[in-house]
């Protein structure tokens, strides 16, 4: 499976790149959520795990990039900081699957992403 | 008569053609030089952070290595005694470190506090708290919290009863509520120390943070006198809140970043009155930029403050709105054109596309 992590945090980004490998899955890193477009293109993820706040373009745009311009229903989780409660209801009510709060355990991304992949039945697939 | 005259025009005329000369040479030195210099300096400071980033880079794989394996494995890694080798390199890394925790909890995070803790990289943060630079103090008890330094609490506790300025009383006492609130809490009911009311504000908020409940009797607090005695009332009114617990005076608020301000308010286990703010904050208004303005209303809109703020003119609020929407823009477009042209044309006509945000 094919996850596309985006985060401006290098060493977090790094980390959970490691931690994902580890796991057996592929994975795609972008520092920011205007490569994370352009990844989002090349690489057709399976699945998007996006840093809320990020320079260029931040990951409220990645949720509405994924649901309303590529109409597709893979899960994506927002990874946020607790202070920034009312952003992540705005990428709830864009179309975020579900979301971790900063600090977190990289095995809590894991399960996460287990159970919402065996929940998932694609619908569209990228253009 | 004519000869000597001749002889003399041209004894001038060499003399000045060689100043000539002599006066390009070194004006064309001066130029070399300059050149030279502007070209060295340009060529080291990029050297300096081609150097930083490899630090970094180094730096960073060097800790995912360690959260993946263990302290000893890590330890034989090429890189571990170049990245300990000088001050700067360690300060790098226990930066990395620190932002990497604050992000992290369970497994990872503790492996990253005991090799804080048993690679010495502690010491420097101690270090730091004993400087007399209170950037350095502030930094040093932030690193030491963040890693949870449990060990240092009886050195920070020398280092409370050893001083007498205030401020640096304040960084302690908070850094050892963050880290014991028990004991921080007897160290503020038994150190007679003058509590303002901003900071027993930060206390309070720092021990709903931490969720901790477990106070010195209210006896004891009772026992004392000033700000003491009321710090211990509020304390435990805090469980229950009542109306107005906390009046804020201008003198405390207003020298702090807005921005600070409001997140306190807003996450304040009590409610806060408002006060004399309320006045301190009007007469600043008209004259702050219209971020500030923004922050202001929303510092009295947090103190439920009635109070009727005055219309900002028309030309500095056209001024303002036409600065911030060319800046956001320009700035906006350029962030998107530097990664990569071709995506950024993809950007711009993505944002086209979609409906402008109100």
């Amino acid at each position: 499976m094919r996850v596309l992590i985006v985060e401006d945090e290098v060493l977090l980004l790094k980390t959970l790149e490691f931690k994902l490998k580890k796991e057996g899955y592929e994975v795609f890193v972008s520092k920011n959520g205007l490569d994370a477009i352009s990844d989002i293109v090349l690489h057709k993820p399976d699945f998007v795990v996006t840093d809320i706040m990020m320079p260029v373009l931040n990951g409220l745009e990645v949720v509405s990039y994924v649901r309303n311009e590529c109409k597709s229903n893979i899960p994506v989780i927002v990874l946020s900081s607790a202070k920034h409660q009312n952003v992540v209801i705005q990428a709830m009510d864009l179309g975020a699957s579900d979301f971790i709060s900063k600090p977190f355990s990289p095995d809590v991304l894991v399960e996460k992403i287990r159970s919402l992949s065996a929940q998932f039945i694609p619908q569209t697939v990228f253009a | 008569m004519n000869i000597l005259l001749a002889k003399f025009c041209i004894v001038l005329s060499a003399s000045a053609t060689t100043m000539l000369v002599n006066m390009c040479i070194f004006s064309s030195l001066s130029a070399l030089c300059f050149i030279g210099f502007v070209f060295i300096n340009r060529k080291y400071s990029t050297l300096s952070i081609t150097k930083d980033e490899k630090i970094r880079n180094l730096t960073q794989n060097f800790i995912t290595e360690l959260l993946f394996s263990d302290y000893e494995t890590a330890s034989k890694i090429p890189d571990y005694n170049y990245l300990f080798k000088n001050t700067k390199r360690k300060q790098i890394l226990i930066a990395e470190i620190i932002k990497l925790h604050d992000s992290l909890v369970g497994e990872e995070a503790n492996k990253l506090e005991a090799f804080y803790t048993d690679s010495g990289l502690i010491k420097q943060s101690y270090s730091k708290v004993k400087s007399t630079n209170k950037d350095l103090v502030l930094s040093g008890l932030g690193e030491l919290v963040e890693m949870q330094s449990h060990g240092y609490l009886d050195t920070l506790e020398t280092l409370l009863k050893g001083t007498f300025d205030t401020e640096l009383k304040n960084y302690l006492v908070t850094a050892i509520l963050k880290l014991n609130p028990g004991r921080g809490l007897e160290l503020i009911l038994n150190s007679e120390h003058f509590l303002t009311d901003w900071f027993q504000l930060i206390i309070l908020k720092e021990l709903d943070e931490l969720q901790f409940e477990d106070f010195p009797a209210l006896e004891l607090w009772q026992a004392k006198q000033g700000s003491l005695a009321v710090f211990g009332e509020r304390l435990y009114s805090y469980k229950n809140p009542t109306e107005n617990v906390f009046t804020l005076e201008s003198t405390e608020i207003i020298p702090i970043d807005i921005e600070d301000t409001n997140a306190v308010i807003d996450h304040s286990p009590v409610p806060i009155r408002a006060n004399s703010v309320e006045q301190a904050l009007l007469d600043i208004y008209l004259t702050e930029s219209p971020e500030t303005q923004a922050e202001i209303r929303n510092t009295l809109i947090l103190l439920k403050s009635k109070i009727k703020l005055p219309d900002i003119p028309e030309s500095q609020q056209d001024e303002a709105r036409k600065r911030l929407k060319t800046g956001s823009v320009i700035q906006k477009i350029k962030n998107a054109f530097k990664p990569n042209k071709q995506i950024g044309l993809y950007f711009l006509d993505w944002k086209n596309k979609i409906k402008p945000k109100t």
